[in-house]
């Protein structure tokens, strides 16, 4: 059969140029490689930013001012409004009224951690605040005995009353709850060190200032203190932020199984449609060197020569296809288990696509010069599968029609031809199937109005071509 | 058969341009027929007519007892074949390969075609070179490729368009044995050329073209003659080439039969006394002193096409006819 013959022919022609290896195979299964170990260091929060919220803390009343303080609410309040040094927000919390409800949504990335204030909270923090006042307070005042000498008996007892508080100790501990092998949550944690140093930091101020406010109303001193923040380590009073870990191993894994299902479609999309180049690049070649004229005195008719572009073409998507997919699959970025009928229709709608993209070839190659389609089609064929994969943006529906929704990207072939892979690498169990072949039907009819489109143009305007002038 | 091909005032115009003018010829069976021209001649054109590539403006063609209009719709076009001026093969296949397609194209059979494929590549000198790719043959090996490629239909009419345009010497000495090796075969052949030593050494008859018009149509030997007779002086001289030009247009006023051409310094002068002529100028030291060479050669289709063709080369106009209308 002439037809086979030829397109044996053509298969090995398209295998036999570097552009084919650089171009067609290359380049997609770099992006396939990049974006495929890229993505594991991502998760779905990375673009949320959302932390959880969950606090048990007591407030209590300070035995000094008599203020009630809660400390556990003040804490999430500077949480919340903790901007970067540029000014933008860190976080964006989310307030949980139970600690499993938080966990869960960690483990499932809605957030990629959480901050659970304990019940003793604002009974630590107000010890350790209370502590470090009683310090800074202590330090000043010893400062003005030489200063003031008819104070010196108020300073003393002063200095008395704020040393009890010395004796006491503090733990005062926050506890983060997240995965530890997630990037971005270790990010947190390390924000949240910062931010419980400047929050004890601050309200040791803010206490000192309240207790000399009480010491001045008691000892009346005729100076005023300058009061700054100068935290320095001890042994009775401490601060932590313990890691509690949550695993998100499950999570991640639905993560990258439903970003896999959508770059490796795209990707072989991107590669099928990319070999029409060659396509493009032969068909000028045999229009050029006279060899389509000279083909019109043998035996070979208008549709065996188109027959065996479709037939090369198709064989070539196929064998493109399964090496990505069998690649993916090496590098654990889909299973090899998948269901035999799914590789099968995965494969038919290779086929497809290789039909499509040689007719694509032929419409594109009627009008244009190779040295011209060919970079447009690269162009094209390298960014288009991102649009039909919705990659940057979600096109919202149009219109819906047979239980399925139609958006204007169902206005290309490529559209059911992702949507057929992406479910099929997606798919639970066999029975699921019967819900590939509705894109699959539409594929099948995308292809046969386009190779009529394309025959008609290609006889219209390069066999008739090559025939008369 | 008899007539493969017959022309009837056949013309083609490109917009404004008249690339033929009003062709008529015949090509009979077992012919190597030669269309004979400089470049732009007409010739390529006229073959791409009568393989169905062009339509004709007007006139009429047949090949091979077919109208020319019907050829691509009728299975005569699987006996005729063309080899173009480019290499017509696929670049990215082997020898081999590119036989074989061109075999399966026309409907050989596995066996016949294996047989056909290795005798061919056999015959012109192409064993051994089997397994290499068209892109890396030189010249000469790729443009025998095409020409395989164009035999493996058996074809009763082949046209050769200017085969051994960029082929070095050797290639074309070898190509030009293989032409006549077909010829010999049997194979009718419409070949073209600016070349007049493949055309004096292969054709069985001449057509000589020039700006798309019929200069003059034969056999070699019938060209020769009427063009420039058994002998033709060459003279070559280094400067003054008006004085001798003065001279042999005084020798032309006494001598009706004296005729020549000037191109650059070099005169190529015809006459029945072409060995007195010669004896007089040398007589004459003015004009020996700028001569460079000087000497009687055999009349060849060269010197003929010269003659044919001087309005090329000078300003004198000459009335060119068909040797068919100078008999009319």
């Amino acid at each position: 059969m002439i037809v086979f013959d030829l397109a044996f022919i053509r298969i090995k022609q398209v295998i036999r140029s570097k552009e084919f290896y650089f171009y067609v195979i290359g380049f997609p299964l770099f992006f396939m490689i990049l974006f495929g170990f890229i993505s594991r260091s991502w998760a779905p929060a990375v673009t949320t930013l959302d932390i959880g919220l969950y606090t048990a803390d007591n407030p209590i009343v300070d035995p000094i001012t008599d203020e009630m303080l809660a400390m556990g609410n003040l804490f999430t309040s500077v949480l919340s409004d903790y901007k970067s040094e540029s000014g933008i927000k860190i976080f964006s919390t989310i307030s949980y009224a139970e600690l499993e409800k938080m966990d869960t949504d960690i483990r499932n990335l809605v957030i990629y951690g959480g901050v659970e204030i304990p019940s003793d909270f604002s009974s630590q923090a107000s010890n350790m605040t209370r502590y470090y006042a009683s310090l800074i307070l202590i330090q000043q005042l010893t400062a003005e005995f030489e200063n003031y000498p008819s104070e010196t008996v108020n300073i003393s007892n002063a200095i008395n009353q704020l040393s009890v508080y010395l004796n006491s100790s503090a733990n005062l501990v926050l506890n983060f709850h997240g995965d530890v092998t997630l990037q971005d949550t270790m990010q947190s944690y390390t924000y949240l060190w910062q931010i419980m140093s400047e929050f004890i930091s601050n309200h040791s101020i803010i206490h000192a200032n309240s207790i000399w406010t009480i010491l001045q109303q008691n000892y009346s001193f005729s100076f005023d203190l300058n009061l700054t923040s100068d935290i320095s380590s001890s042994s009775s009073v401490s601060f932590d932020v313990q890691l509690v870990s949550s695993s998100t191993g499950d999570a991640i894994e639905d993560f990258q199984r439903e970003f896999y299902s959508k770059l490796l479609p795209g990707n072989i999309i991107s590669t099928i449609l990319l070999s029409s180049v060659s396509a493009i690049w032969i068909l000028d070649q045999e229009n050029k060197t006279g060899l389509l004229k000279r083909l019109k005195l043998t035996k070979l008719s208008s549709v065996q020569y188109l027959g065996s572009i479709l037939l090369a073409w198709s064989t070539i998507a196929i064998l493109q296809g399964i090496f990505m997919l069998t690649f993916a699959a090496m590098l654990g970025f889909i299973s090899f288990s998948l269901n035999p009928l799914v590789w099968l229709m995965m494969i038919a709608t290779m086929a497809l696509l290789g039909i499509i993209s040689a007719t694509i070839a032929l419409i594109i190659g009627s009008f244009i010069q190779a040295r011209i389609a060919a970079p447009i089609l690269i162009l094209f064929g390298s960014t288009l599968h991102m649009f039909v994969a919705e990659f940057f943006i979600t096109i919202k529906p149009i219109f819906s029609f047979a239980g399925k929704n139609f958006s204007w990207l169902d206005a290309t072939p490529f559209r059911s031809a992702f949507l057929v892979m992406k479910n099929g690498i997606m798919l639970e169990s066999s029975s699921e199937i019967t819900g590939l072949l509705f894109d699959f039907l539409l594929l099948v009819i995308w292809t046969i109005v386009l190779f009529v489109i394309g025959a008609i143009i290609f006889n219209k305007y390069k066999l008739k071509y090559a025939e008369k002038e | 058969m008899g007539t493969v091909v017959e022309c009837k005032n056949l013309t083609k115009k490109f917009g404004d341009f008249q690339a033929i003018d009003n062709v008529s010829f015949t090509v009979e069976e077992g012919e190597l027929f030669t269309l004979l021209g400089p470049n732009g001649a007409g010739k390529t054109t006229i073959v791409k007519i009568l393989t169905g590539q062009l339509s004709a403006t007007s006139g009429r063609a047949e090949v091979l007892g077919v109208n020319i209009s019907e050829i691509l719709k009728s299975d005569m076009k699987y006996k005729l074949s063309y080899v173009p001026q480019e290499h017509l093969v696929w670049d990215d296949l082997t020898v081999q390969e590119n036989v074989s397609l061109m075999g399966k194209l026309y409907g050989l059979k596995k066996v016949e075609l294996q047989k056909k494929v290795s005798k061919m590549i056999e015959n012109f000198g192409l064993k051994g070179h089997e397994k290499k790719r068209a892109d890396k043959l030189s010249g000469g090996m790729k443009r025998k490729l095409s020409i395989i490629m164009a035999l493996m239909n058996d074809p009763l009419l082949l046209f050769l368009d200017e085969p051994t345009t960029g082929l070095d010497v050797h290639a074309r000495t070898l190509l030009m044995e293989d032409l006549k090796r077909l010829k010999n075969a049997g194979t009718t052949i419409i070949l073209t050329t600016h070349l007049m030593e493949e055309a004096e050494a292969l054709s069985s008859r001449v057509l000589i073209i020039n700006k798309g018009k019929i200069v003059s149509m034969g056999t070699v030997e019938e060209l020769i003659q009427s063009y420039v007779g058994e002998k033709v002086l060459q003279v070559g001289l280094t400067k003054d080439s008006d004085d001798f030009e003065r001279f042999l247009k005084t020798k032309k006023k006494e001598n009706a039969e004296l005729d020549y051409i000037r191109i650059k310094d070099t005169f190529f002068v015809k006459s029945d006394e072409i060995t007195r002529l010669m004896d007089e100028i040398m007589k004459i030291e003015a004009i020996m002193g700028d001569i460079m060479e000087m000497n009687i050669k055999k009349g060849g289709l060269k010197e003929s096409f010269l003659f044919m063709t001087r309005e090329l080369y000078d300003n004198s106009t000459v009335i060119v006819e068909t040797k068919e209308s100078e008999e009319k």
